[in-house]
């Protein structure tokens, strides 16, 4: 039997069987990666028009009598501004005669309309007995219409925006009667029901508290606990205990931790549902596990020499860790915390339990303030029907995942400008 | 040692008296072709990178005979090893230009399947590397990767023939079941040299298969390769000298990438033409 | 403001001021030892907040669940088939409490998390072995990060996307081919959090593969294998036990994910094995639950809890398991 000529004949069979092999991983990788693509791409395409926002120009004449007294600013804050623009706007398109009609052609414009030329007319009079023109926030199904996102050829009642509004608003095309500006409100409001008035500010805020007292937190102790767990702990029961805790701790669902932070800080402690204070401190509670393993990590990776030479030197163990271990293990700590911090600023889950969930449109202003989330709003926002709210959802994520690659550029820095290898 | 080597080397000893090492077309000394060659290799460079690991070796290994190969760390004897059976292809930047024949055939060639190649060069490496499987498994790996077997009791004959040619079959015959990592160090090491022959290779390379073993448990490999040489070539490197003195025929000394000196065994340890031969046989250096 | 204040002068204040103690009583040595030890208390007590943590844990979800319990056995929660809180199903019934058989919520859960493994374990593992195994530098330095992007993703982002994009999308391509796939069927959420996860599993495994020495590849090389062939029959057969205990832990990790299929995943309760029909997950149904106005005493919160513990029991089972595996795994080849 010549042996090279078996090997031989097997050979076809075992190279297709290594090619297939080979196939099957390069699909596994490029179908992550394709989904990561297609994850991102369409968040995008669903998400940059939120960036712009329609307008319409109406012209608008305000009558002394619409106020009553002396036109003060007292008096001019009083006025009907929803009456004035309805008026207008039935000057402006007489044909609507029906309550159906005139009922359609007010939601051409936002509620929010009247507040924002209350402000207008309050800090400038003189529109007071004149007609002129006015830019005015139209409403979210004018928008989405504007944006192309509303198939006019689909029948008329599958939509929300009627075929006659429609004409109006490709009139008001015609005469360069409305037009899209960069959305400002979006990235200076609080949440809101009316998508087009809806802004991330609050939530932005509500983030930026609740990471706040997450890092005054879990960065101290984290740091203590890596500390006396890698520097002091003998090697006993207890600590392996506490160990064995931790690594556990990592791999609990957040929810749980959610759990927990409405049975203790809630019910037991008392402390008020939906602020930032409760949600940064079960965070806190949620991150310590990555930041002492990550601290611990750091602390092992200096050298005993650098212990040595301090502990030759005179230095009590203390100072020896605080003085001269501590400040080389720092920028490792520094990144393990935020790598933490960033888990905790993508984490909903613990947060709609304490009920940061509840719909809030004042922007906080301090840690106990009611607030929510940017995450949670994420969430709020894609359970909302309107059309107009997936395009915020998505800009919304698009601002989240921009904070993360922000934080994520921060560890890179760090460890390029700090890293060192013993 | 035929007359002609010994007259080729002494002009190109003087030539080089000053450093046989800055010749990038340095010349063995010795005579490196054998009449019935099993492999042949021809100006072989070997490259990392930009570095150059090899310079210009040619060196023959014969039919049923157990060429040693010999010099301080990082002298080559390695890399040039796993060359013979394109151990080397795994690394990325390593390159290999020459030519090495197999029995005439060019082993980087296009025509050549690295599968067989190295079905037919078998390996043992540094440290002893049993699968961890069991003794049976171990050693069935190569037969059921070919499809050399046609039965169980086939594969059966070959695992126990492997086993008692590698001299182990009367230590594992009670538990070819049991892990093969359990094995102590040098019977981890035979059993990987039963791997290597259960699949009938021409040539057996081996790379320091001492190294990591005790003195008694060397002793038995040495015994083991001795018996060996009757059916395969072997090629072994290995820093003990004594060792390559007790195994082998023929030796061949590397320095720094170089094939410095090859030749019978005996007359290397006695009477090395060299002087860096000399210089490594007496101990100054290595 | 006072809780405010009271963590901020214990953990920011208290730290500081320590330090510079610490600092003045340099030349006084009884000094500093007094100092000394008021750190290394600080420290322990630090390190101690992982237990008191755990422990918090396990009495808040133990006790509001035994209250449950009281009101509604723990073989009715356990094995019964209907899930319904919001109604009564019996005249007799205390208060609201409707019905509490959690069996069709495990049944969910478990069906998101085998589709989910179904797409993370092949996907994951597959990549790991193309990365260690096949991929040149150039490749593995591009993939490596990128699938790391899709572990940093918020997972409120997958849910959003699962039900805005993958839903809809699997429905629509499946009733082409005749199925009739709700629009929250459990196969959009396990796919999508399957891809969650991916990341997850590879790099695990990818940590696992290339703790199996070198030498055992040689070996296999050495004896004519393919890549292939070593990969399927040395490299992972040897690293089995640590890619078991990488699944445990991304298994454990797709039960208690919450907010993908809160959000792509239905309501109801159906007791179902078919992946087109919406089924509802325990995290599901904690968050449902808990989630407005509640008072706290009623059963329908206090099952929230009965709930938070099955689910910690569980993974914390599987954690403790897949930590030990991959722990002793590691040690082999040490």
């Amino acid at each position: 039997m010549d042996q090279a000529a078996l090997i031989r004949r097997g050979l076809t069979r075992r190279y297709r069987a290594e090619k297939r092999f080979k196939a099957y991983g390069i699909t596994a990788i490029v179908s992550g990666v394709t989904f990561l693509v297609f994850l991102l791409g369409t968040t995008f395409l669903n998400g940059y028009t939120a960036l712009l926002q329609t307008y319409i120009a109406v012209d608008i004449t305000i009558l002394d009598s619409d106020f009553d007294g002396d036109l003060s600013s007292a008096s001019l804050s009083r006025g009907d501004y929803l009456g004035i623009i309805k008026r207008s706007l039935r000057e402006t398109f007489p044909e609507a005669t029906t309550r159906k009609e005139k009922a359609e052609l007010y939601k051409l414009i936002s509620s929010g309309a009247q507040y924002e030329l209350l402000e207008k007319v309050v800090g400038n009079p003189e529109f007071v007995g004149h007609t002129s023109m006015f830019w005015l926030l139209a409403d979210d199904e004018v928008d989405v219409y504007m944006k192309g996102r509303i198939d006019p050829a689909v029948p008329e009642k599958n939509r929300r925006l009627k075929d006659r509004s429609i004409a109006w608003i490709e009139q008001l095309r015609d005469q360069d009667r409305i037009k899209r500006n960069f959305n400002i409100l979006f990235f200076t409001n609080g949440d809101s029901r009316e998508p087009e008035q809806a802004g991330i500010l609050g939530a932005v805020m509500g983030s930026v508290f609740t990471i706040l007292v997450t890092m005054l937190l879990a960065f101290p102790i984290g740091v203590a606990a890596a500390i006396y767990l890698q520097e002091f702990a003998r090697k006993n029961r207890f600590t392996d205990l506490i160990e064995v805790n931790i690594n556990n701790l990592a791999a609990v669902p957040s929810i749980i931790f959610g759990l927990l932070g409405l049975a203790i800080f809630l019910n037991f402690f008392h402390l008020p549902r939906s602020v930032p204070l409760v949600g940064g401190m079960v965070l806190a509670l949620m991150t310590l596990p990555t930041i002492i393993i990550s601290s611990r990590a750091a602390l092992a990776a200096v050298p005993p020499s650098i212990r040595e030479a301090a502990l030759g030197v005179g230095a009590s163990p203390v100072q020896t860790v605080l003085h001269h271990v501590l400040p080389l293990a720092m920028p490792g700590m520094l990144t393990g915390t935020i790598i933490g911090l960033a888990q905790a600023l993508g984490e909903t889950a613990p947060l709609l339990v304490i009920g940061m969930v509840a719909f809030i449109v004042d922007i906080p202003s301090s840690p106990m303030d009611p607030g929510t989330a940017l995450p949670v709003q994420i969430y709020l926002w894609a359970d909302s029907p309107e059309r107009a709210f997936v395009e915020r959802t998505s800009a919304a994520i698009m601002t989240l995942l921009l904070f993360l690659v922000a934080v994520n550029g921060l560890i890179v820095l760090l460890r390029r400008k700090f890293e060192r290898r013993w | 040692m035929n007359q002609t080597a010994i007259e080729d080397a002494k002009p190109i000893e003087r030539n080089n008296s000053d450093d046989p090492l800055n010749d990038p077309n340095y010349k063995t000394v010795g005579e490196v072709t054998v009449p019935n060659a099993a492999m042949t290799t021809k100006n072989v460079d070997v490259y990392y990178g930009d570095k150059q690991a090899i310079y210009n070796v040619s060196l023959d290994v014969g039919k049923n005979e157990v060429l040693a190969m010999i010099g301080p760390s990082g002298c080559g004897k390695s890399t040039f090893l796993r060359c013979l059976n394109r151990m080397n292809d795994t690394i990325d930047i390593c390159r290999i230009e020459g030519d090495i024949r197999l029995d005439g055939e060019d082993i980087y060639s296009r025509n050549m399947d690295v599968v067989l190649l190295r079905a037919r060069v078998g390996m043992v490496f540094q440290k002893p590397n049993p699968f961890p499987k069991s003794v049976y498994d171990n050693v069935a790996y190569g037969v059921n990767l070919h499809g050399l077997s046609r039965s169980k009791s086939d594969l059966d004959d070959i695992v126990e023939d492997a086993l008692k040619r590698a001299g182990l079959w009367d230590e594992v015959s009670d538990r070819l079941n049991q892990p093969g990592t359990g094995l102590s160090g040098g019977q981890q090491q035979r059993l990987c040299i039963a791997r290597a022959i259960a699949i009938s290779p021409e040539i057996i390379l081996m790379d320091e298969p001492c190294s990591a073993l005790d003195p008694i448990a060397t002793a038995k490999i040495e015994e083991l390769i001795d018996e060996l040489s009757k059916h395969y070539s072997i090629c072994i490197v290995t820093h003990s000298m004594q060792q390559a003195a007790r195994v082998s025929q023929r030796t061949a000394y590397f320095h720094l990438g170089k094939l410095i000196e090859v030749g019978a065994t005996d007359i290397i340890f006695t009477n090395p033409s060299h002087r860096l031969t000399e210089g490594y046989i007496t101990g100054r250096f290595g | 403001m006072t809780i405010l204040s009271i963590l901020f002068i214990l953990f920011i204040v208290a730290p500081i001021c320590m330090l510079i103690a610490l600092n003045l009583a340099k030349r006084d040595r009884v000094l500093r030892n007094h100092v000394e030890r008021v750190i290394k208390t600080f420290l322990i007590a630090c390190a101690c907040l992982a237990i008191f943590t755990t422990i918090g844990i396990v009495l808040s979800v133990l006790f509001e669940s035994i209250r449950f319990f009281r009101v509604v056995p723990i073989t009715d929660f356990l094995f019964g088939l209907q899930w319904s809180p919001q109604m009564a199903i019996r005249e007799d019934q205390v208060g609201s409490s409707g019905a509490f058989g959690a069996v069709p919520l495990f049944a969910g859960t478990f069906l998101i998390t085998i589709i989910a493994m179904l797409v993370a374990v092949p996907l994951g593992l597959m990549s790991a072995i193309y990365l260690s195994e096949y991929a040149t530098h150039k490749v593995r330095s591009f993939a490596k990060p990128t699938l790391e992007i899709l572990a940093g993703i918020p997972t409120v982002v997958y849910g959003f996307f699962a039900a805005l994009t993958v839903a809809p999308l699997i429905r629509d391509n499946l009733e082409v081919l005749g199925f009739d796939v709700s629009s929250e069927s459990a196969l959009a959420a396990g796919i999508v959090m399957g891809v969650m996860i991916l990341p997850f599993v590879s790099s695990l495994s990818d940590d696992v593969i290339n703790a199996v020495p070198q030498s055992l590849r040689d070996g296999s090389y050495g004896l004519g294998a393919t890549p292939a062939e070593t990969v399927r029959r040395v490299v992972l057969p040897a690293a089995l036990p640590g890619i078991v205990g990488s699944i445990l832990l991304a298994v454990s990790r797709a039960i208690g994910e919450t907010m993908i299929v809160v959000m792509a995943a239905g309501l109801s309760a159906n007791l179902t094995a078919n992946p087109f029909e919406s089924v509802t997950t325990v995290t599901v149904q904690i968050v449902t639950l808990l989630v407005g106005d509640q008072e706290f005493d009623s059963p329908k919160t206090l099952a929230a809890f009965a709930l938070g513990l099955t689910l910690f029991a569980v993974t914390l089972m599987l954690n403790v398991i897949a930590l030990h595996v991959v722990r002793k795994y590691k040690e082999q080849y040490e």
